[in-house]
């Protein structure tokens, strides 16, 4: 099992070294080339109330167990999603419903039941999927087996790599794209020599391979690898382990590990630049710990605050949404937004809606055609698309988007550079078109 | 119930007549209810059926024996990963994968058991515990086992003969296929339970040091229950990997796992036969319904938990079983 | 290497003495033969609680009083309103309180929500030894949890209500006899258990953070210091917390911590195998 996974890994990344950039280049041109850019959708004048069969879209999220926070916001944006669309309309002049939210309890094998539920209980012709990485993986093949197409959102690269299928598609950055996004840059800027503290599971464990990977082909050094096993309290054996060589720390760690493992950094007196993917600290009140996190480096999947993202779009998005412009609840400013992850189901509500329209679908007979429609879509930063121009890659079913470095300063995110969707581009590890 | 012996043994003939007669209806009305269940409900009753073989294993270890395990889950996920990996690796089928599956589970359990029956009581809780723990963390770290936590998915292959195919990706087979393995486990437990070795159990249960003073291997026979309820567990494993999830993960060996045959032994009447078949419907009906519209509803769960406890000890099977006594007594 | 080594060896002892504050609480409790499983959520509501205080009262020591007597009552309550009926059948008791699991966090899920939060350390410097620092806030934890040791040796053995404590643990009915109020003795030894675990809450989330679902993991190892070291020996407990607190510095310096983490838990399935009533009996 092992050892099978880590020759085609190795194959792969032999050949990634051969010829990435010639890959990269010709899929994407010649992509871009064969399907113009969509033309951005009419937005009616009137608001006729929409008739016929209602479209219906589920959420399979995370409302308890350790990711309950992002059920909460993933619940909200897709409220606020299909709210905007039957104002406009609804989808192809049908109304949107919502169902759900299904709560996977943060437990693979309940989520993957919950999708059953919401594809054959509550009819759903889509479904927005969850953030937890066992259950896309264990909902994968459902969307293929029940014919319905399935939006994950959890990190792990596998989803649209080994383990994914053509019904599904990832609009939310994953492991490998956080690493080429950030890793130039961060190894250009904050240092050469690099400790990599991970929580000892998949997620972790990836975020430690890619980076590792990304360190060697730079010419930089990994000093420590410091595995942190789950359900540690104490943290001091781990933190402990940190080279005092390195010039920064890349960590992944989630939820209170996260701040356990600050909290030590800082009670060790270790003084390395730190660095990490938004997903250790999403959700998690930054001027609450400002103290330990204070000039941590941090790859942001859409501003936090407002002030990094100041357009329009981003405002009505937050505003559909009830979050201030400082990243909370405007109800409960104690409440912290997943600011990272929550835009994805939003876009992914008006994703359908253009896909919808362009193709014909009307049925889940119309998939493949869907499918064939969602395939090398592009969008344009808008009103539907408040993160950004995306592009959805055909063979992989990765969309990539751009990304923002941020650094806490005061206690608050602040966007320091953005970085374009090219480079966080990698090239396709299969390509379910020809599957 | 009469004092009369003859009279007491007719009583409990009838009552076992009875106990069978509702068996066999449930079982009939279950198998015809098929078509006319909507696709989810067919996915809730196969659960019912499978989870319930779960509860029962563990009703003959906390029930019976009076030995509360909060380690079940090691035999939970290592049927489901013995399935796993005897289809992808030894391209077993349905059948072959579950026999490897029960043999695995009842190993590894006469493997801990052996160990863990030397303590008794809150020291034997808390010794599963540890096994689950070093059990999960094992999962999580070697991937071979469980795919980690990202876990497996698999296909189970389809049965192939005179030309007909039989799929285990299919809400109706799968359904079927649960309900004759909850009618033949369910036997197999039925007659555990009520054989002399069923009477043992129980004595140890009531008062330990008095069945080992009547000459009982005390531990001996709690090894085997302890084994009894691992077979079991690993067969609901498999069963919920083959017929349900087609999946295994790391996060099959957690405590939270173990927990559920708790709960549903508990509510349904532990140390009775139908007490954890009955907790396993009415806990996995409910959760399906509150989770939808109420995000917190373990509060519920929890609430419930505590006034059965305080209320009956036996769960809702000792409160139907003293209705129908009361109403004996009556006539 | 070295230094790590006696890092990791200083730090065992700390860390055990903060283990050993969150269990007292459970070892005293479990002297009664009251398995409470909810003792990690009664730790959990005590950091919830001490959390919102800090935050109104704007000074750590006032907040962590205020949890305290609000868990104390908390703990009364649930020894009078729910135990009480069942207090002679420790299974049932056990089964119980797991219930109480699940309110508790969900509780806490709806009014803390779900994210982490920190408390700010009342003392934040740090002392430099070798080549690394060490926080001297968790020093004084670790002496705050000697002092409460050393106290609660004290009230179990030279006090009158100690001396009720552990007459009615030995017999229950005799206790009774003899003009003990059982019931009472219970529900205080009870109430005190619980805001013990509401010290060890308050005091350990500015090192571990404070989240909704903190209690279970904190449970399990609480019950296995307990266990390890004795039922009713609090000397027990503290050496098996810092048995505890040993295995995991010395073993992860030394080993894949994953792995270590799974010896020392072996070792401690071993030590409870070889002693079943665990280092110090009764």
């Amino acid at each position: 099992m092992r050892k099978y996974y880590g020759v085609t890994r190795r194959d792969f990344l032999k050949g990634v070294a051969v010829g990435s950039t010639l890959l990269l280049g010709s899929s994407f041109l010649g992509c871009a080339e064969e399907k113009p850019t969509p033309t951005p959708e009419k937005k009616p004048e009137e608001t006729p109330k929409p008739e016929g069969k209602p479209i219906r879209i589920g959420g399979q999220y995370e409302m308890t167990g350790l990711l309950a926070t992002y059920g909460l916001w993933y619940d909200r944006a897709t409220k606020a999603a299909i709210d905007i669309v039957n104002q406009m309309g609804g989808i192809a002049d049908r109304p949107v419903e919502y169902v759900g939210p299904e709560d996977t309890q943060t437990k693979a094998d309940v989520g993957a039941e919950k999708m059953k539920k919401l594809i054959l209980e509550q009819n759903a012709d889509f479904v927005l999927g969850s953030v937890h990485s066992g259950v896309c993986i264990a909902s994968a093949p459902l969307a293929e087996q029940f014919n319905t197409l399935y939006f994950p959102t959890g990190m792990s690269h596998a989803i649209t790599a080994s383990k994914g299928n053509r019904y599904m598609f990832r609009l939310i950055t994953e492991v490998r794209l956080q690493v080429e996004a950030a890793g130039d840059w961060v190894l250009e800027n904050i240092g050469k020599k690099w400790s990599i503290v991970y929580l000892d599971y998949a997620w972790g464990q990836s975020h430690r391979d890619w980076f590792s990977k990304k360190v060697e082909e730079y010419g930089g050094k990994v000093v420590a690898d410091v595995p942190i096993p789950l359900g540690s309290k104490d943290l001091v054996p781990y933190v402990s382990k940190i080279a005092d060589e390195s010039d920064a720390v890349y960590y992944a760690t989630l939820g209170s590990t996260t701040i356990g493992f600050l909290n030590t950094y800082r009670e060790l007196g270790k003084e390395a630049e730190l660095f990490s993917v938004i997903c250790a600290n999403d959700g998690i009140d930054t001027e609450g710990i400002k103290d330990i996190i204070e000039g941590q480096w941090m790859l942001e999947y859409l501003p936090r605050r407002l002030e990094g993202l100041d357009t329009p779009y981003h405002r009505a998005f937050r505003e559909a949404c009830g979050v201030d412009p400082e990243g909370r609840d405007v109800n409960d400013p104690k409440n912290v937004v997943v600011g990272s992850h929550y835009w994805a189901h939003f876009e992914t509500v008006f994703l359908l809606k253009e896909a919808i329209e362009k193709s014909g679908w009307e049925s889940k007979d119309d998939n493949m055609e869907l499918i064939q429609t969602i395939e090398d879509m592009r969008g344009e930063e808008s009103k539907s698309y408040p993160q950004g121009p995306f592009y959805m890659r055909a063979q992989d079913h990765q969309a990539f988007v751009r990304t923002w470095m941020s650094r806490v300063e005061n206690g608050k995110l602040k966007v320091k550079w953005e970085i374009p969707m090219e480079d966080s581009m990698y090239p396709a590890e299969i390509d379910y078109t020809k599957m | 119930m009469g004092s009369n012996p003859m009279e007491r043994k007719l009583f409990a003939l009838n009552k076992e007549i009875l106990y069978y007669f509702i068996f066999t209806v449930v079982v009939i009305v279950i198998a015809i209810l098929q078509p006319f269940l909507g696709y989810f409900y067919k996915v809730l009753v196969t659960q019912i059926l499978v989870f319930s073989i779960f509860a029962m294993g563990f009703n003959v270890l906390f029930g019976y024996t009076g030995e509360l395990s909060f380690g079940q889950s090691i035999f939970y996920g290592l049927g489901a990963s013995t399935v796993a990996l005897t289809i992808q690796h030894l391209s077993g089928g349905f059948l072959t994968s579950i026999l490897f599956a029960v043999i695995v589970c009842l190993g590894a359990a006469w493997l801990i058991g052996f160990f863990a029956i030397r303590v008794t009581g809150l020291y034997f809780a808390i010794i599963t515990i540890i096994f689950s723990v070093v059990m999960y963390l094992a999962a999580l770290n070697w991937k071979w086992i469980a795919g980690g936590d990202d876990g497996l998915t698999f296909r189970v292959p389809a049965w192939k003969f005179f030309g007909t195919t039989i799929s285990f990706h299919n809400l109706t087979n799968d359904y079927y296929f649960a309900l004759i393995f909850f009618v033949i486990a369910f036997l197999i437990y039925k007659r555990i339970v009520e054989s002399p070795y069923g009477k043992v159990l129980q004595s140890i249960r009531e008062n330990e040091l008095r069945a080992s003073v009547i000459g009982y291997n005390v531990k001996r026979i709690k090894l085997t229950s302890f084994i009894v309820a691992g077979g079991f567990a690993g067969l609901s494993g498999a069963l919920n990997a083959n017929l349900i999830s087609h999946y295994t993960s790391a996060n099959l060996f957690t405590i939270a796992v173990s927990g559920e045959p708790v709960i549903w032994t508990l509510i349904g009447g532990s140390g009775t036969i139908a007490g954890p078949i009955i907790g396993t419907a009415i806990m996995v009906l409910f959760i399906n319904y509150v989770s939808t519209t109420f995000r917190n509803y373990l509060i519920f769960i929890g609430i419930l938990i505590i006034v059965v406890i305080i209320a009956t000890p036996k769960g809702i099977m000792g409160i139907l079983n003293s209705v129908y006594e009361k109403r004996r007594r009556k006539t | 290497m070295i230094d790590q080594l006696i890092l990791g060896g200083i730090n065992g002892i700390v860390w055990g003495l903060i283990l050993a504050l969150i269990t007292l609480g459970l070892s005293l409790i479990l002297t009664m033969d009251v398995p409470n499983v909810a003792h990690g959520e009664l730790y959990m509501i005590g950091a919830v609680i001490g959390f919102f205080a800090i935050d109104k009262l704007g000074f750590f020591w006032p907040g962590l009083g205020v949890a305290i007597v609000v868990v104390f009552f908390l703990g009364v309550a649930i020894e009078r309103g729910i135990l009480r009926p069942i207090e002679d059948d420790p299974i049932r008791i056990l089964i119980a309180t797991f219930g109480l699991i699940f309110v508790f966090q969900h509780v806490a899920l709806i009014v803390f929500g779900g994210a982490p939060r920190r408390i700010e350390p009342p003392i934040t410097e740090s002392f430099h030894a070798l080549s690394f620092d060490y926080p001297i806030y968790r020093i004084v934890v670790g002496i705050i949890a000697v002092i409460i040791l050393i106290g609660l040796y004290f009230m179990l053995y030279r006090t009158k209500f100690g001396l009720w404590i552990r007459a009615s643990t030995q017999d229950r009915d005799m206790a009774m006899a003899m003009g003990i109020p059982v019931n009472r003795v219970f529900m205080w030894t009870f109430g005190l258990g619980a805001a013990l675990g509401a010290i060890g809450g308050v005091l350990a989330s500015p090192i571990l953070a404070i989240e909704y679902s903190m209690g279970l993991e904190m449970t399990v190892l609480a019950f296995i210091v307990v266990i390890v070291g004795g039922i009713g020996s609090l000397k027990g407990t503290l050496i098996g917390a810092i048995i505890i607190g040993e295995l995991e510095g010395i073993g992860s310096v030394l080993l894949n911590p994953t792995e270590a983490r799974m010896i020392s838990l072996l070792v401690l399935a071993v030590v409870l195998l070889v002693r079943p009533k665990g280092l110090f009996k009764r």
